[in-house]
């Protein structure tokens, strides 16, 4: 099975390779914590690096500030629309809930420029607007399977709840197991300051990093910066120094504590 | 074109935001609208082809024409050319 990358060197890394093609893909975080980010950047990079055009579908925000917000990391969506190579799709939730919504959508988008990849932002929205007794996994389900069948891999976005990921479970409403790789994206308070982890929760098929990487979102957009190995604690949301470090701290102010005494008695 | 207010902010509505694809309400709303409102207006600009129609479900959806659109803008440009050219 071949590898889809995002083109983010350090999490490929971490997805030893990439993400399994057609594997549909969730990425989980509370607002802020780069979700849309990350998702335009895997789409950028499929059509700039691998040649592999891409569809983003959302039904939050208007085009038109995603539009902005990409050009603020150098991405020209515009250009990459007239090069038939992207497209950005806003609809209602409820119209592609319809039967053959979805095909009726984005059939002629899908013929028109051959996407690989497909961005759906987000799956919440979907769930808000199923009507009265609907099954939000039946929904999903047929959604995320109309994508693969028309051989495109889907990403999907879901907003978690600040503490989503405490209790390792990413979705309320029991979609972990609709999909086949899970990013969690979660703040962690650590040293009275706030930081970003992105932890790979579920990789069906493949090994995958086990270990939470701290992240930023920077001009050039989604960046893993390292790990929280002197961290243990870091998913239950009370980090803490693991022992060793604890115990290298405890003899560096020993010693600054000595030092300072004797400085006093000369 | 431009004959009334509904229809200018469809226009820039669309034209800022070209994968829009929505039903009567979706869009009313995005404008601030309610559907009965800008019916008509949507009409019109359905049959001058830039904006184009097709039913999913029980529901009409409305989005850019993209080849009648930018036909149109030709037309729009050709015709201010030739007016500067008179008046020159």
């Amino acid at each position: 099975m071949g590898r889809q990358k995002t083109g983010i060197v350090e999490l490929d890394a971490m997805l030893r390779g990439g993400f399994l093609e057609r594997d549909a893909v969730m990425v989980a975080g509370a607002a802020g914590t780069g979700k849309t980010t990350l998702s335009l950047q895997h789409l950028v990079n499929g059509i700039t690096k691998f040649g592999e055009p891409g569809i983003y579908l959302t039904f939050e925000q208007l085009p038109d500030q995603i539009y902005r917000d990409a050009e603020n990391f150098g991405w020209d969506l515009k250009k990459l629309e007239d090069q038939d190579k992207f497209r950005l799709v806003c609809t209602s939730p409820d119209l592609l809930l319809e039967p053959d919504g979805a095909g009726q959508l984005l059939d002629a988008t899908i013929k028109e420029i051959q996407p690989r990849r497909m961005v759906i932002d987000s799956l919440n929205h979907l769930e808000m607007y199923l009507p009265r007794g609907g099954d939000m996994r039946k929904e999903a389900y047929r959604v995320l399977n109309y994508v693969k069948t028309k051989g495109i891999s889907p990403l999907a976005i879901w907003e978690t709840q600040q503490n989503a990921g405490q209790a390792f479970s990413v979705t309320d409403v029991g979609m972990s197991f609709l999909v086949d790789c899970i990013l969690l994206l979660k703040f962690v308070e650590i040293d009275s300051a706030m930081r970003k982890a992105v932890v790979i929760m579920k990789m069906r098929g493949s090994d995958h990093e086990k270990a939470l990487k701290e992240y930023a979102i920077t001009p050039q957009g989604f960046k893993i910066e390292g790990g929280f190995s002197d961290y243990e604690g870091v998913m239950s949301g009370s980090p803490h120094k693991v022992a060793s470090e604890r115990f290298v701290d405890m003899f560096q102010n020993q010693k600054a504590s000595e030092k300072h005494k004797g400085g006093l008695s000369h | 074109m431009l004959s009334s207010e509904i229809k200018g902010d469809l226009l820039v509505l669309f034209h800022k935001n070209p994968g829009l694809i929505d039903s009567l309400d979706g869009v009313a709303r995005r404008i601030g609208r309610i559907g009965t409102a800008i019916q008509t207006d949507v009409q019109d600009m359905v049959s001058a082809h830039i904006l184009g129609t097709r039913r999913i479900g029980g529901r009409e959806i409305i989005f850019l024409d993209r080849s009648g659109d930018k036909a149109a803008q030709e037309s729009i440009l050709g015709y201010l050319k030739n007016l500067k050219g008179k008046t020159e």
